[in-house]
């Protein structure tokens, strides 16, 4: 495979390419779909291919291809080669790629308990028994469905390049999701959504505690369908946001904007663009307690990597530091327009995508507090602990998350219940609000969409309990 | 790139029997595409996809399992793997047998167009037709893609059934920009070249982008509400998904409540159809074999069908509407019938309320009740007595989606097909008029 890749590659020098690299990958991705006690269906997807991408004349042309003989892929550099240059006459500022060295190396996820020695019935069983330990803990409360969507994802990469990389990688990726309906005679229907997510084997997924999770989870939809009252609207108020939706928030309205491809109009017309623009950095943001961080070699995460898709090395970036705009997510040609190096954000989701500017693992920087500290000098106010709904306007500064599990606090101590609180807020609103962070570090997994055509790619998402002060919530509507 | 998608099919069916499947059912697909994506006034990069699908289904005493490989080389390994779990697995509550193949199936008018083919690798041209829309314009900066498409799709089943279908595909969507905050987008879609539609497509968006100019922040409460095509299609995606029987037999759907009763005002019609004329997704058959057609969701303002494959159908004691994928139901192309309006009788209707052109980001807090909000983007308008009276920023839309069914008080008779990258299910869609729908804004 790497001599085909390094002849397709040479081929398109040959035809005239400034920079030339060409990526074998297969996703195989195994799916349990479990609902309630009983499994759905199980499918598989194997996605294989080679994809190339050449710069001629400061053009960009990406293609893919699923049949892997020479003269299949022979086609595919021709034609890319040929829409580059006739692009090019069209291109009012040329694209360039900033500098890197040429890399040979590889990577792989170690498994511990490999996915592929834990028997399928096993495997089932202890997500259906999970189920019916949940179902049995609800007494007043129905559980209408649990939806259970548990994956094996592995990805094997080759990518070589016109200036002599030559990178070889292999990660897996264990994850599940859940969506649990409880409805109540007289008392609606609640729903809760969550996703676990990691790199690795069968022992990230035992860290996992599903069960508790559900267990616990089904117990709390309860409660909200008989317990919960309206939230304060009326005045503002403390809020305590969870580390679940922490780091949401730190995903949608730091790392997105934080991307120089929407920073510089690329995504314009999909994912859309940024507030923040290119002589932002040092501006503030937020409070001193703010930092923000995205770091694909938290080892066990679910977006981790060592090289991106462009061969560049990968390493921690501090996107937001004590409250400023500090440094964004670059591929290498974002870099070179704005005269930096890639710090390695290029991703592709399979081998019919082409690298884009990605997110990792983001994660609000813990702070010092405990979660009662956090609490105990709060008069009145709201502790948001999850949430289902939310959303971010294309420019990631308008936004809004709809809490699921929250209580009110009075007097330093959680009380009852809340229906649905809304934060819709700001960017800065948010981060200047900042006035402290506990030390719990938690991290969620999921699936970021961005691109056309649209590209999921796995991340974690994280952070501590935050505070903040004097915020106005809302309530959505029944 | 040469592939026999019919002999892929084939033999993966009697594979799939010889290692002890008892009925399965095989799609290959091979694809051809060409995109086009270009933002800041230039080509971004253009992307060309040479690509097969081999899908796979394999059931045994009611256990059901599927696979899908984009290599022909991966087929056997797919098979096998499939075969191993039926072994362990229990079977399916939503199992039922594969249908027989049936005696006619409906021809797709229009769903092939020999130019599209000719043109794909050769189309930067109609990028420079729109970018010239907003340079025409003196516009800050224009975005967007063109997108070209050819497939051939075999579906070879072990009831008999061995069909075939080829079409082209086109869509665009484009975003241009007066200024930094000032937008508009549109899009558009359908099997043959003129249904690009380019610089009429792009013209929209340039007009809208124009009219945003000057945006001042907008302020909470209940607006009579015009939603443009655009805003109308995005619901529709989810407000389709949630429209099938699998949606409704999990608790993830508000319909579950509205079977057989009344959602919306009598004239509204919303009907999925598979059949139709130069359709995005129009084919005619579903991916059980079972012929496509059109399945009204609401029907006079009652909710009459939700979408079907055999499975869902079985467990809900009714038919196949058509509209199988392999596990899952989903809709082909969502239509609207058209109202009785013009678009200015639409805004004459409206005292004080709002247009929204666009909107993205729709989450739902619970989709059994239909409880959600949408982040609008691109051009909002304060409408006073009937006329635009200045653009408005940073709104949300904040509802319960059966509500804002019911709340709807007129329809335009021109409609418009879109399909973009947060309208996932072409449709075609009129205006709409909303009454009293519910707008918030940052309180911070």
């Amino acid at each position: 495979m790497e001599d085909l890749l390094k002849r397709a590659v040479d081929y398109a020098r040959q035809l005239g390419a400034e920079y030339a690299e060409a990526r074998y990958q297969k996703d195989s991705l195994r799916e349990i779909t479990i609902v309630n006690s009983e499994v759905l269906s199980i499918s598989s997807r194997v996605r294989a291919g080679v994809a190339v991408r050449v710069l001629v004349d400061g053009a960009m042309a990406f293609g893919a291809t699923s049949d892997m003989n020479w003269d299949s892929i022979k086609d595919l550099v021709e034609k890319v080669f040929s829409e580059a240059k006739a692009s090019s006459r069209l291109m009012k500022k040329p694209i360039k790629m900033a500098p890197e060295e040429a890399h040979k190396v590889s990577f792989k996820v170690d498994e511990k308990k490999p996915l592929e020695n834990v028997p399928l019935e096993e495997k089932v069983k202890f997500f259906i028994d999970a189920y019916k330990n949940a179902a049995a803990s609800v007494k007043e409360a129905k559980i209408a469905s649990v939806f259970i969507v548990y994956s094996e994802h592995s990805t094997e990469k080759i990518f070589v390049n016109s200036e002599g990389s030559e990178i070889k990688s292999y990660v897996v990726r264990p994850a599940a999701y859940y969506i649990m309906t409880e409805y109540a005679a007289n008392r609606g229907s609640v729903q809760r959504f969550y996703q676990f997510g990691a790199s690795g084997g069968w022992e990230a997924v035992e860290q996992w505690n599903f069960d508790k999770e559900l267990e616990e989870k089904a117990r709390i939809l309860e409660k909200i369908l008989f317990e919960a009252k309206e939230p304060p609207t009326d005045r503002p108020v403390d809020v305590v946001v969870g580390s679940e939706i922490v780091g949401l928030i730190v995903h949608e309205s730091c790392g997105h904007p934080s991307e120089a491809d929407r920073i510089l109009g690329r995504e314009a017309a999909q994912a859309g663009e940024s507030f923040i623009k290119p002589n932002m950095i040092g501006e503030r943001i937020g409070s001193e307690a703010v930092t923000v961080i995205d770091d694909p070699t938290i080892p066990g995460s679910y977006g981790f990597y060592l090289y991106d898709d462009e061969g560049v090395k990968a390493r921690p970036r501090e996107l937001y530091k004590e409250g400023r705009i500090n440094e964004f997510l670059h591929n290498r040609e974002t870099a070179a327009e704005l005269g930096v190096r890639s710090n390695a954000a290029a991703r592709a989701m399979d081998y019919a995508s082409e690298p884009i500017v990605r997110m990792a693992n983001t994660y609000f920087k813990p702070g010092d507090y405990s979660f009662e500290e956090l609490v105990e000098d709060i008069k009145y106010g709201v502790y948001m602990k999850s949430y289902m709904e939310w959303n971010i306007d294309d420019r990631r500064w308008n936004q809004r998350y709809v809490g699921l599990e929250a209580y009110l606090i009075e007097n330093g101590e959680l009380k009852h219940l809340v229906r649905n609180p809304v934060l819709e807020i700001t960017t800065k609103g948010f981060y200047m609000s900042v006035d402290a962070a506990d030390k719990n570090l938690q991290f969620s997994a999921g699936t970021c969409g961005k691109g056309e055509p649209m590209q999921g790619v796995p991340v974690w998402f994280g952070g501590p309990n935050v505070r903040l002060r004097g915020i106005r919530l809302g309530v959505a509507p029944k | 790139m040469k592939v026999d998608v019919r002999e892929i099919a084939e033999k993966a069916v009697k594979r799939a029997l010889e290692l002890g499947a008892q009925e399965s059912v095989a799609i290959a697909v091979l694809r051809k595409r060409v995109m086009y994506k270009f933002s800041n006034n230039q080509p971004t990069v253009t992307q060309t996809w040479h690509e097969t699908d081999i899908m796979l289904y394999a059931a045994k005493e009611g256990k059901m399992a599927v696979a899908v490989v984009s290599a022909k080389e991966d087929v056997e390994a797919a098979i096998k793997k499939l075969i191993d779990s039926l072994k362990v697995l229990s079977p399916s509550k939503l199992y039922a047998p594969l249908p027989e193949p049936a005696k006619k199936y409906p021809e797709i008018s229009e769903g092939y167009d020999p130019r599209v083919v000719e043109k794909m690798y050769d189309a930067s041209d109609v990028v420079e037709d729109i970018l010239n829309v907003g340079l025409d314009r003196k516009l800050e900066k224009v975005a967007g893609i063109v997108n070209f498409e050819y497939y051939e799709k075999a579906l070879v089943s072990s009831k008999g059934a061995n069909l075939y279908d080829k079409g082209t595909r086109v869509n665009m969507h484009v975003r241009m920009f007066a200024d930094p905050e000032s937008s508009g987008q549109w899009s558009s879609a359908g099997r043959k070249l003129e249904d690009l539609n380019h610089v009429k497509t792009a013209e929209r968006a340039a007009e809208i982008a124009l009219m945003a100019r000057g945006g001042v922040p907008g302020e909470p409460g209940k607006y009579d509400t015009i939603l443009s095509p655009m805003v109308v299609a995005n619901f529709m995606s989810y407000i389709s998904w949630q429209a099938t029987g699998l949606a409704v037999i999990f608790g993830m759907s508000f319909f579950a409540d509205y079977l057989g009763k009344k959602i919306g005002p009598e004239y509204l019609t919303i009907y999925d159809d598979g059949t139709l004329p130069r359709g995005y997704n129009s084919t005619p058959f579903d991916d059980e074999g079972v012929p496509t057609r059109k399945t009204p969701i609401i029907d006079g303002g009652i909710v009459k069908n939700v979408l079907h494959n055999t499975k869902t159908a079985k467990a809900m004691k009714t038919s196949t509407t058509g509209n199988a994928g392999l596990i899952e139901p989903r809709p082909w192309n969502i239509v609207i019938e058209p109202g009785d309006y013009k678009e200015d009788e639409l805004f004459r209707e409206v005292k004080r309320g709002l247009y929204i052109t666009n909107v993205w980001y729709t989450r739902f807090q619970n989709y059994r009740e239909g409880v959600f909000s949408s982040i609008c983007r691109d051009g909002i308008f304060l409408i006073e007595n009937g006329e635009i009276k200045k653009p408005v920023r940073n709104l949300r839309i904040s509802d319960v989606m059966p509500k804002v069914l019911s709340r709807i008080a007129a329809l335009t008779k021109e409609r418009y097909s879109i399909y973009w990258w947060d309208a996932e299910v072409p449709t075609l869609a009129p205006f709409v008029l909303v009454k009293d729908l519910n707008i918030t804004k940052p309180t911070k």
